[in-house]
């Protein structure tokens, strides 16, 4: 399923029924939901036009952890029935069925940049074990403590 | 152990009791009547509470022409930017506005389910950024390399 656009997102946020809070700023607009659980949501959708994210890895951390939908599905069927997500509780978040999503730790990501030198685009384009491969060689092999 | 300091004796001592607290390191318990009951801690305390409550931001590529993003899963906030430093100062920008958010709505926040957790993070951050330290906070070096020992037990080690 395609990444939404930014006015999806938002009218997502109007048809589910999140208000607006005042913490704007010139590039944001940032949105809350109270449920009945007594949970509190909160999103921003960014001014201007095109898809609310890049990357379908962090769309896919939006809905489930901001939105707390059940399936990225939930979130397309709110703007074609204009009606609420149900959000059952069994389902909200999905985090027992979240597939893995491509990332790499942002410190291993600046020591590739910073320490060994590399490209950015470079080590985007890398796995997260490619890029540990990389870090381990350099350090002599001594895999971090995690 | 200290009994509690009254309010209306804490009003008339502030700044010892500050500098007893801040500077001696020396937390006060301050009690109004019978129920209400706070305790003023020194930097250095806060700091000391919060040492294993740490960040794991995670960096993800953007699609087509490049574009990062960063998640951090311990606030569930995100930056984005077209290169990586656009995305970190992005996401350095968010956790603020959640900071401020948090605290002027702490009691309600404090309350829902999947935000109490996020208490410590905030408070940590909240203090990190007073002392110009936010950046180093959130995007915290590599983890410590394993120590070499002779005996077979070793102690995991994490920032």
């Amino acid at each position: 399923m395609p990444v939404p656009d930014k006015k999806d997102l938002k009218r997502f946020c109007e048809l589910d029924g999140w208000e607006q809070t005042e913490a704007r700023s010139p590039d944001h607009d940032r949105y809350r939901k109270t449920l009945e659980s007594g949970d509190i949501l909160r999103t921003r959708v960014s001014h201007g036009r095109g898809p609310a994210c890049d990357d379908p890895a962090l769309w896919n951390r939006i809905w489930r952890h901001q939105l707390a939908l059940a399936s990225e599905a939930e979130f397309w069927e709110v703007l074609r029935t204009r009606r609420p997500a149900g959000r059952s509780p069994i389902g909200r978040g999905a985090t027992a069925a979240a597939p893995q999503q491509p990332s790499m730790p942002a410190w291993l990501f600046e020591f590739l940049i910073n320490v060994i030198g590399l490209p950015e685009s470079d080590v985007l384009a890398m796995t997260e074990d490619e890029a540990m491969q990389s870090y381990m060689r350099h350090i002599g092999g001594q895999h971090p403590t995690l | 152990m200290p009994e509690p300091v009254s309010i209306s004796l804490f009003r008339q001592r502030t700044g010892p009791y500050f500098t007893e607290a801040v500077h001696r390191h020396s937390p006060l318990a301050i009690q109004r009547g019978s129920e209400d009951l706070g305790l003023l801690l020194g930097r250095d305390e806060v700091w000391a509470l919060l040492a294993d409550r740490s960040f794991t931001p995670e960096v993800m590529r953007g699609r087509g022409d490049g574009g990062v993003s960063i998640w951090l899963p311990e606030l569930a906030l995100y930056g984005q930017g077209a290169k990586y430093a656009e995305a970190k100062a992005d996401l350095l920008d968010e956790v603020r506005v959640y900071i401020d958010e948090y605290l002027a709505n702490a009691a309600k926040y404090q309350r829902a389910p999947n935000r109490a957790a996020h208490l410590p993070h905030v408070i940590k951050a909240y203090l990190a950024d007073l002392r110009d330290e936010l950046e180093g906070v959130i995007f915290p070096g590599p983890p410590d390399p394993p120590v070499a020992r002779s005996e077979e037990v070793s102690v995991p080690a994490r920032r």
